[in-house]
């Protein structure tokens, strides 16, 4: 019984599909068990009868206004859905370079605005705030920044000396 | 002569829309009998054959030459056809695909050959059988349904069926046992039907 549970699965397969050890420990099974026989003659019965039933239905339908519908959808698609038709994964060779396809673009997109986000609070935070000079005399002059003001001993406009 | 497929590809490819019909011409019913071996409506498979060729269309310039055009175009029939079913689907469990002990108990001397006779020739009985086949696929689960499509619509090999359904060889075996066990349980209410019958 064991056996024969193990050479089921193997009883449909055409030449080529199973390696060679496969292939001679199946049909030594064969050879000593009547009801593996009895399976196989079922499975040969019903061989292509699925294959023939879909084609049968298949030929029942009419075509001949199919190839113009098609076409006339690649037509009406937007541009938009025709861009965005071209990261769809399955229509690539490979799925692999599909979502890599879609991948790059995203975090390129990702990485722009992480950059112009940062950047903005980059230039909120360091960026110096308005300055204002005001002159006292010749001895003093007070700037006033955003950390408060800040007093410098001496004339700016007229150094000493000049 | 008719232009062969990558010829027909390379065409297409520079704008030839006659070049694309031929190739649509070529692989409409084969495509849709494969989407309605999956889907199980005609109206759906339908839709899913047309949309195939939109989508096969759309993605021609990134089709490399060195691959089969037919397995290019049947790969996206079947992801679609899969996703339509996934959609459509409520929640229900597919049978697991271990081969167990019970496997053996239906049909151990072949009780669908023997009231339909054991002549793999007779045509009358294979188109008799053909008529039942839709129903019986309609009762077995999505994914036995395409693996038994694949199979027998489409002509895969084990290794063909691994790589596109993602599956080892093994579970491939497997599961096509078991889609085929199911299938002749179905038929064989019809067989058991027609051996009373004839009686």
């Amino acid at each position: 019984m064991s056996e024969c549970l193990k050479y089921l699965p193997m009883l449909t397969a055409r030449d080529g599909e199973l390696s060679p050890m496969e292939r001679a420990g199946l049909e030594a099974h064969l050879g000593a068990c009547h009801a593996c026989r009895a399976r196989l003659a079922e499975e040969r019965l019903l061989s292509g009868l699925v294959g023939e039933a879909m084609q049968a239905e298949a030929s029942r339908r009419d075509f001949s206004g199919f190839s113009d519908a098609v076409l006339g959808r690649i037509d009406q698609r937007p541009w938009l859905v025709r861009s965005l038709g071209r990261l769809w994964p399955w229509g690539q060779p490979s799925p692999v370079r599909a979502w890599a396809g879609i991948a790059v673009p995203v975090l390129a997109a990702v990485a722009l605005v992480v950059y112009l986000g940062l950047g903005s609070i980059f230039s909120e935070r360091y960026q110096p705030g308005e300055v204002e000079v005001s002159s006292e005399g010749h001895d003093m002059t007070v700037i006033q920044t955003d950390d408060g003001p800040v007093v410098i001993w001496g004339d700016l406009e007229q150094p000493e000396g000049t | 002569m008719e232009a062969d497929d990558l010829t027909l590809v390379s065409r297409a490819k520079a704008g030839d829309r006659d070049a694309f019909r031929a190739l649509v011409v070529r692989y409409q019913r084969k495509v849709y009998a494969v989407a309605l071996g999956i889907v199980r409506d005609r109206d759906l498979a339908w839709d899913v054959a047309q949309d195939t060729f939109v989508r096969v269309y759309s993605h021609l310039s990134s089709f490399k030459e060195e691959s089969a055009f037919a397995s290019w175009l049947f790969r996206i029939a079947t992801h679609l056809s899969i996703d339509v079913v996934r959609k459509e689907r409520t929640a229900s469990k597919d049978d697991v695909d271990e081969v167990r002990e019970s496997a053996l108990e239906d049909g151990a001397e072949g009780i669908l050959s023997t009231p339909l006779g054991n002549d793999p020739q007779d045509n009358l009985l294979r188109r008799e059988l053909r008529d039942r086949i839709s129903d019986a696929l309609d009762g077995l689960p999505e994914k036995h349904r395409t693996i038994l499509v694949l199979r027998e619509v489409e002509g895969l090999s084990y290794e063909d069926l691994a790589e596109r359904l993602a599956i080892n060889k093994g579970t491939v075996m497997s599961r096509l046992f078991h889609a085929r066990k199911k299938m002749q349980a179905a038929l064989r209410r019809y067989a058991g039907r027609r051996g009373a019958s004839n009686e």
